[in-house]
């Protein structure tokens, strides 16, 4: 634990500076999500068309000058779409997560750091949460409201809270055990003070991580979904939505199933590198979780 | 979903390992979170099917001529599996496509839109509301029981008894009764001068048998008089039928048997024939109609355009309770588009139900020259929304053509005004939808174009339970029952013609295109043909 | 303890849980809207239509007395009829059954031969070969979603390649090799997910157990490297890998729908697809509970495998 113990006094920016030097794996996949992340906020300027219109004079046009990607059977630019599609894939992974983080840490921190009863109150709905199964919860809640990207958001978050609550909890646990933080606590440190600037700085590293992971799943919940079309609806364009309805041409104009399915390919591997890059630095045995 | 299993096992592994679960704590929560995966992963997945698809080409002039010869197997494959052999219930077109050659008809009709005889030789309009059908004396039913007119009686009993709860019996509305004049003698007494009854009977009527339908289940054991006899049904892969050998008609069927199977798969299905295994499809993929065509391995039979696609506007609610928001619509609608786009060319454009073939085909469209969006944003004004409005077109994931049509209407309306949302309603809560009254537009096929009371009169009369506009126009109305009781076939142009006009311009449904449904087979199958009532005629097929 | 005790303790409490299963699928399909008679009917409902076949199918009852009515036929062996084409449930389970399970156990078994020994050769030379393809395998093939591999494979080596069928299914009694060759690609699909995770999970097992005391030990005393590997490292670092076969066979029963879906094969996921989408409730019911018992089974199977290795002694 001697690495934890030294950590805890370096302030959280160098660590993540040293961490990134250290692993070339996260370096790589922060580099490449940046990339990814940049292409999507600046899709509209980026994009060489607008991505609902349609051309009914060039349907299944090849990749070329025109259409980077090629476009579909209705004339509407691939890569355009595959770019305004990112920003629904990204949205719905950093909206979900982010809503699952805002919740689940704090849950899991006090339940983790308070103990005993508060505890069990606090764990035993996540528990229950976390057996319902993603895709049915997804799958009730579309039929019943309606689909889209906002249900979609929502749902993930709920089905995320419980993981994060509990990896939260598990980490909380294992940091208030350690001896600088009752160092702390007897030097009279109040309990928020406690949890503020000693707990929560230490404890944050695998919830980060699984944070990164989640948001890889989302982006694949999200394209799944949208594939069996109780996700994104058209025309807004979605990456999962775009290999639907490009199974029936593919023949013909297969780069319509080819780009958006790598787009999502390099989303979710540039979350999963990061992911793993992180936990090879920070926590090659397993021992923190 | 693995990768989150992944680190739950991981995490679980590392807490035995640490000795902060027991093996017994273990297990239970590997074996919770396991079964709810599985319980997730199984039934919560509602995926989206394959939808249907049309499958058509251009209009091809009439069959090549030979004598046809006897004998051969056909194996024939449909989208969809057959249901319910009991003609009453016509539940399924699925299950038509196979009954329809098991049991006979008093009258049929050509692909040349004339009505020529089946179990009844001729017939004539003795007064305004008596018809007389003389019946062929050679007919047997499957079980053995000679063919009479006491049968078409049954029939007919069977279609209104209220508790049975007939489906088709809405067709025969204004019929008020059937006598039997004597064994080949039969009248049917309806309302004065119901022009439709001839279309109806070689739509929707097959004689039925009385005593096969009280000693066997009709539903799994059809008898009736048709070219081909019921031999065996095995549930969810084929239906096989068989020559009837005292069939009314001498020499016919030149087929032995005809098998029946259902492919939902474009692909499956084409590749099925192309293989030779299936002898005649449905349907290819659209996308693939030219490229077959040219390859000329496989036959593209004679098709029509019997097969309409119409946008259905719910009336009853904003916005689309103002006509002139319905008219913007038909204003801003580009029929060549969704022809090309939505259907690959394999469809007609067409402002009416009927096809151009059909002699009480009228030609009439209030909208010509649309698109034009102009007139449609004038129209907008006119109504109260000078700023444009907001509309959401419900379509069905598991119909991709459905989903197609509304992304393009979204496209073609936009410069009008009109904002629409295409949202997503899987098939049985679009059904619901529809019932309820709750959407505001949606897409549909109808396959009753025989004759315009068959669609018309459904889809627009205020009294028929198939108004799912939920239009009422007295005008209209009057107009549909005029047309309903005229029998004289150059009044019924006229009347229809003025049925086209007030259904357009108030426009529950408005007809988009007309789809060209053809039937593809190996090369050396003739006498297959696309017929106006989409029956499909096995007793004409045979093998070069 | 007894093992018959211990497997009878088990078998009791699945009891309990199919119960529940069953509650739970009951409810929420008749919560979600969607009428079974519509969809039947189509567009030529009618009132009276709809209410015959309410009739006819039962649903006029209120639902505890459905839920009772399915239950007691269930108890006796009827699972009821399909509402479309009145098949028995059961015809339409034993048709099905067989091809999902073929495509679990061939996507089970290509995942098991790859990922496990890379998995295994990688951890033991780190930074080798083994260990980069191991990475890039475990990376790669949970980046890639199912559903878009499917439309590659198909893409690429059903309409490229031309050498498998890209969709379809043969029987394994018509045609071996036809049956294989239609089983080809939806396997690969699904064996790519399964072996990423299991490559990865053989290797970070591995690696933590390689580093622990005891196998210095056996190194120490001389035994021979492959020895040490396999008879004592892997039996050690399996646990988690049992434990994630396990999960991953229940989600594979039923959750190779996507899968079944894009290669059009008659399977168990497809039906519960098409038959949830239609309310077909006896079907969706029959199938829920089914794939629930297989589960169960696979659980007990996964216990008897951890007693074989015995893990109690390699805690702490």
């Amino acid at each position: 634990m001697a690495s934890t113990e030294a950590a805890a006094y370096y302030p959280r920016v160098l660590r993540i500076g040293e961490i990134l030097r250290r692993s070339r794996m996260a370096s790589a996949g922060l580099t490449l999500g940046a990339v990814l992340v940049a292409l999507a906020a600046f899709a509209p300027l980026v994009a060489t068309a607008d991505p609902t219109a349609m051309d009914f004079n060039a349907p299944f046009a090849r990749p070329g000058l025109a259409h980077p990607f090629g476009a579909d059977n209705f004339g509407r630019d691939v890569f355009s779409r595959v770019l305004f599609g990112y920003r629904t894939s990204l949205l719905v992974a950093a909206g979900s997560v982010g809503l699952a983080l805002l919740f689940g840490t704090p849950l899991g921190l006090v339940a983790g750091f308070v103990g005993g009863i508060t505890d069990h109150v606090i764990m035993r709905p996540m528990d229950a949460l976390m057996a319902f199964p993603a895709i049915l919860l997804t799958v009730s809640f579309a039929g019943v409201v309606g689909a889209s990207t906002g249900v979609l958001i929502v749902v993930i978050a709920v089905v995320y809270l419980p993981i994060i609550a509990r990896t939260m909890r598990a980490s909380t646990l294992a940091v208030r055990a350690e001896p600088f933080v009752e160092g702390a606590r007897s030097r009279g440190a109040s309990p928020l003070r406690l949890m503020a600037r000693h707990v929560v700085p230490n404890a944050m590293d695998p919830v980060l991580i699984q944070a990164s992971v989640l948001m890889g799943i989302a982006i694949l919940i999200e394209a799944a979904l949208s594939f069996i079309g109780l996700g994104t609806q058209p025309p807004h364009p979605s990456l999962g939505l775009m290999l639907a309805d490009g199974r029936d041409i593919m023949r013909d104009a297969p780069w319509v199933v080819i780009f958006p399915g790598l787009a999502i390919v390099l989303a979710v591997l540039s979350f999963n590198l990061v992911a793993d890059g992180l936990r090879d630095v920070l926590d090659p045995r397993g021992a923190l979780r | 979903m693995s990768r989150l299993q992944e680190e739950q096992v991981a995490d679980l592994v590392a807490k035995f390992k640490r000795g902060s679960i027991t093996r017994r704590e273990f297990i239970a929560a590997v074996s919770v979170l396991g079964g709810l995966t599985a319980v997730g992963g199984t039934i919560a997945t509602l995926l989206k099917s394959s939808g249907l698809r049309g499958s058509l080409t251009g209009p091809v002039p009439a069959a090549a001529a030979g004598m046809p010869k006897r004998g051969g197997t056909l194996t024939a494959a449909t989208i969809d599996k057959p249901v319910n052999m009991d003609p009453a219930f016509a539940e399924l077109y699925s299950s038509m496509q196979v009954y329809q050659n098991i049991f006979s008809k008093l009258v049929y009709v050509d692909r040349n839109y004339k009505f020529v005889p089946g179990l009844a030789k001729s017939w004539r309009q003795v007064n305004a509301t008596t018809w007389e059908f003389d019946l062929v004396d050679n007919a047997w039913f499957h079980n053995g029981d000679k063919f009479s007119a006491a049968d078409v009686k049954y029939t007919f009993d069977r279609l209104f008894d209220k508790k049975l709860g007939a489906a088709n019996a809405v067709f025969f509305t204004p019929t008020e009764g059937v006598e039997v004049v004597n064994p080949t003698r039969v009248r049917i007494v309806t309302k004065p001068n119901w022009g439709g009854l001839i279309p109806t009977l070689a739509a929707v009527l097959e004689v039925v048998n009385k005593r096969a339908i009280e000693s066997a289940d009709p539903k799994l054991q059809p008898v009736g008089t048709g070219p081909f006899r019921f031999l065996e049904w095995v549930k969810d892969d084929h239906i096989t039928l068989e020559r009837w050998d005292k069939y009314f008609k001498p020499g016919m069927p030149p087929l032995d048997r005809v098998i029946f199977k259902a492919i939902a798969n474009d692909t499956v299905r084409l590749t099925g024939l192309q293989k030779g295994e299936i002898n005649w499809i449905e349907q290819v993929p659209l996308q693939m109609v030219d490229q077959l065509k040219k390859a000329g391995a496989i036959k593209a039979n004679p098709n029509g355009a019997f097969f309409p696609d119409l946008f259905l506007i719910n009336c009853t609610k904003p916005p689309f309770d103002k006509v002139e928001v319905r008219q913007a619509l038909s204003w801003a609608l580009d029929r060549k588009a969704i022809a090309r786009l939505v259907w690959f060319g394999q469809a007609m454009p067409s402002a009416e139900a009927l096809a151009p073939t059909n002699p009480l085909y009228s030609g009439v469209d209030p909208y010509e020259g649309a698109p034009n969006v102009a007139k449609a944003k004038a129209l907008l004004a006119k109504a109260g929304y000078p700023q444009g409005l907001k509309a959401i077109f419900a379509a069905q994931p598991q119909v991709p053509t459905q989903v197609q049509v509304g992304q393009l209407i979204q496209q073609m309306t936009k410069q009008a005004g009109i904002d629409i949302e295409v949202r997503s309603f899987e098939s049985a809560r679009w059904f619901e939808e529809l019932a309820t009254k709750r959407y505001d537009f949606t897409s549909t096929y109808w396959s009753a174009t025989l004759d315009p009371e068959h669609c018309y009169f459904p889809l627009g009369h205020s009294q028929s339970p198939w108004n799912f506009a939920g239009y009422k126009d007295e005008q209209l109305d009057r107009a549909l029952e005029k047309f309903r009781f005229t029998v004289d076939p150059v009044e019924r142009k006229k009347a229809y013609a003025e049925v086209v006009r007030l259904t357009a311009l108030g426009a529950p449904v408005v007809f988009q295109v007309n789809f060209l449904r053809t039937y593809w087979t190996q090369s050396n199958v003739e006498g297959v043909a696309t017929l106006p009532s989409l029956e499909l005629r096995m007793e004409d097929a045979w093998y070069a | 303890m007894g093992l018959v005790r211990f497997f009878a303790r088990r078998i009791l409490l699945t009891i309990p849980v199919l119960v529940g299963m069953s509650v739970v699928v009951f409810l929420l399909l008749r919560l979600v809207p969607g009428d079974p008679a519509q969809v039947i009917l189509g567009l030529r409902a009618t009132p009276e239509g709809l209410a015959a076949v309410h009739r006819d199918l039962g649903l006029d009852l209120p639902w505890h007395r459905q839920y009772l009515h399915w239950v007691g036929n269930f108890l006796s062996g009827d699972l009821g009829q399909d509402y479309r084409s009145h098949i028995p449930v059961a015809v339409l389970l034993r048709q099905r059954l067989p091809v999902t399970l073929e495509l679990a156990a061939l996507s089970m078994l290509v995942s098991l031969c790859t990922a496990i020994p890379l998995g295994v050769a990688a951890a033991v030379r780190r930074g080798g070969a083994a260990d980069r393809a191991a990475m890039l395998l475990g990376l790669a093939g949970i980046s890639i979603p199912d559903f878009w591999l499917a439309i590659m494979l198909i893409l690429f080596v059903a309409l490229g390649l031309g050498v498998l069928p890209s969709s379809g299914f043969m029987p394994l009694t018509q045609n071996l090799v036809g049956n294989l060759r239609s089983m080809a690609l939806p396997s690969l699909t699904l064996a790519a997910g399964l072996a990423a995770v299991l490559v990865r999970m053989t290797r970070a097992s591995m690696l933590d157990v390689l580093s622990r005391e005891y196998i210095k030990f056996a190194r120490a005393k001389g035994l021979r490297n492959r020895v040490v590997v396999y008879r004592h490292a892997l039996r050690n670092a399996a646990i988690p890998i049992i434990t994630l076969l396990g999960l991953q066979s229940g989600y594979l029963l039923g959750g190779a729908v996507i899968v079944e879906q894009v290669f059009d094969l008659p399977g168990l996921g497809s039906l519960t697809v098409t038959a949830t989408l239609e309310r077909n409730y006896p079907v969706v019911q029959a199938t829920a509970l089914l794939i629930g018992l297989l589960f169960v089974v696979v659980n007990i199977a996964t216990d008897l495998v951890y007693g074989a290795l015995n893990p109690r002694i390699r805690v702490g």
